[in-house]
């Protein structure tokens, strides 16, 4: 009992910590920018890719793999800002537009490049542990830790340093922002980049775990946007609680109940969150 | 006047030819018309929410309600298609009003979050009753409307899309249709003149909604199988792609945002791997070039041309 207990949890942690990694960037470019990344599962996917590429084509192992695939993600997303997603903050629909015909290349990039095969990494760090008569992989604390220490940086990039504060005013209100001297343009590239970055780097960790498809692009995207609804839209300090809902939700559902009625149970739940309480548990109205 | 009476004649012109196609046509390619006339049907009926201030995220979901309503009374009940479309559309509608009472509360990006999540919850709901829905492996075996050619069908959606499409014209430029936009544009202004804000926002969603169905319903009844993928996020999310990228601002937009978006992948016939690639292009030019849609392309051209005669920039958008 006890050990079924602690394995479901390291479960649900690293489910959760994985959605709020995503959560968070696609939770930042909306504030700043006002823009829903739809794209955000796409590069997600993307990453987990290019980490099986760097890692296992090129034989560079995870732990040069994944830093590298940050930064191909995280170049991926200064240029999406600047070239694609500038022209159109503020107006959601055109972005929408865009962020869609991003998906269609990325997508069916993946498709042809990789193609309709699941591909799986080895993990990153061999072995497992023992808990009772439970095991499970020693990669899940690993990415579970690994991710830990993003969101506390992320978090203290966010609150203690000046291009954090300037974040958050933007995000509070852009004009007012604008007129206190704040580069605007140069903060939402950096946002978008952290943004992508972390996404993809997201999807590198959960390839040497789970499987990489093309299909988890759709999948991490509602999760995503499922976990921006739990917390609030527009507020990035509660995003613990939303992920951590949402990991939860997708975790115990199918171990307490069959996968076909968790699954429309869960976005059940948050359809019923959104209508009695749209803003959420930390958000404000917009 | 002159102008209005050209432009009527061109659509008459248009409906005779498109009643010829069949003749010059071949069955491949009466298939890629037949399924522009259903994606046609749910784009228009799209806008409908979207005049009303409702930009749905979800609403390839009504499309398959229509379906599976449609497809497992036909097929466990042995009634006959016929009756069986018509019956979707209402199923539709009538879950568009259940769910638009506690929907009706959200507005803006609210509501389109609401109805993305009542989108994948359909979706996701299909594998409740393996028996009666097929699961996730899709349904099999629908009853079809008529049999082999593909010529009646393509008559049958000719007759249907043009049907919806007046009737949805009709509604738009009605009193109705003017409340809707009235709802949209203010609703403090709207209801103060006594104007039921979340009942016209029902409304709105219960006719679109059963436009959709009677869509999704006659397609279930041509395909002869459904799967809950084909209803899916990424067909809500496109639909409201063909929306804007025709120009939401015009009734003909989502027409023909759908009829250039959905078969550019095809007319790279040789290249058919890399022909969303072209299909993505579109996209991007059209929202660089065109900030009304597709449907501002005439003066666009008009202004880009007045531009090169008199060498200056002349602002087009009127915002």
């Amino acid at each position: 009992m006890v050990s079924e207990v602690v394995g479901l949890a390291v479960n649900v942690l690293m489910v959760s910590s994985i959605y709020i990694l995503v959560a968070l960037g696609f939770a930042l470019v909306f504030s700043v920018m006002r823009i829903m990344n739809f794209a955000h599962g796409a590069i997600y996917m993307i990453g987990g890719f290019v980490c099986y590429y760097f890692s296992v084509s090129m034989n560079l192992g995870p732990w040069l793999a994944l830093p590298l695939t940050t930064f191909v993600t995280g170049l991926f997303g200064f240029l999406v800002e600047k070239f694609c997603f500038r022209p159109f903050r503020m107006d959601f629909e055109k972005a929408t537009v865009m962020a869609i015909a991003l998906v269609i290349i990325l997508k069916t990039g993946a498709d042809l490049t990789v193609g309709p095969t699941a591909k799986g990494m080895p993990p990153l760090v061999a072995g497992s542990i023992e808990v009772g008569s439970i095991m499970f992989g020693a990669d899940r604390l690993v990415v579970l830790f690994i991710v830990c220490i993003l969101l506390t940086a992320l978090i203290l990039l966010v609150r203690m340093t000046q291009i954090g504060q300037a974040m958050l005013a933007i995000a509070h209100d852009p004009e007012a922002a604008s007129l206190m001297g704040i580069n605007i343009n140069r903060v939402s590239s950096l946002v978008c980049a952290i943004g992508c970055g972390l996404a993809g780097l997201a999807g590198g960790l959960v390839g040497s775990v789970l499987v990489l498809h093309v299909s988890v692009a759709d999948t991490i995207l509602v999760r995503t946007i499922g976990v921006i609804i739990l917390t609030g839209i527009g507020s990035i300090g509660g995003l613990w609680a939303g992920g951590l809902a949402m990991g939860t939700l997708d975790t115990l559902g199918p171990y307490f109940l069959p996968f076909v009625v968790s699954d429309p149970f869960g976005f059940a739940l948050v359809v019923l969150i959104l209508v009695l309480r749209p803003r959420g548990f930390f958000g404000h109205e917009m | 006047m002159e102008k209005k009476y050209g432009k009527n004649f061109s659509i008459v012109g248009l409906i005779v030819l498109l009643f010829l196609g069949p003749l010059i046509l071949e069955s491949y390619y009466l298939h890629l018309a037949i399924m522009v006339f259903i994606y046609v049907m749910v784009a228009s009926s799209l806008r409908t929410l979207y005049i009303s201030g409702q930009l749905s995220l979800g609403h390839a979901a009504f499309m398959a309600i229509g379906a599976y309503t449609s497809a497992i009374l036909a097929r466990s009940l042995h009634w006959t298609p016929w009756c069986t479309i018509p019956m979707g559309g209402l199923a539709s509608a009538a879950v568009a009003i259940g769910i638009g009472f506690p929907f009706s509360r959200l507005r803006a990006i609210y509501f389109s979050m609401a109805s993305l999540f009542f989108g994948i919850m359909v979706e996701s709901s299909a594998g409740l009753a393996p028996s009666l829905t097929g699961g996730f492996t899709g349904l099999h075996g629908i009853p079809r409307l008529f049999i082999f050619t593909r010529q009646p069908y393509y008559y049958f959606f000719l007759v249907l899309t043009l049907l919806v499409l007046l009737v949805l014209y009709r509604i738009e430029h009605s009193r109705i249709g003017m409340t809707f936009k009235g709802v949209s544009q203010s609703y403090l202004a709207a209801s103060s003149r006594g104007i039921n804000e979340g009942g016209i926002r029902i409304l709105a969603s219960a006719i679109g909604s059963f436009f959709a169905g009677i869509a999704g319903a006659s397609y279930a009844h041509y395909a002869g199988f459904i799967a809950p993928p084909q209803f899916g996020v990424m067909t809500s999310i496109l639909l409201v792609v063909y929306l804007i990228a025709g120009g939401k601002g015009h009734f003909a937009g989502p027409i023909i945002g759908t009829v250039i978006l959905y078969l550019t992948p095809y007319v790279m016939g040789g290249f058919q791997g890399y022909a969303p690639f072209f299909q993505a292009g579109v996209l991007i030019a059209v929202i660089f070039l065109m900030p009304e849609g597709m449907i501002s392309l005439p003066g666009q051209i008009a202004s880009w041309l007045r531009v090169i005669r008199k060498g200056r920039r002349v602002s087009f958008d009127a915002s």
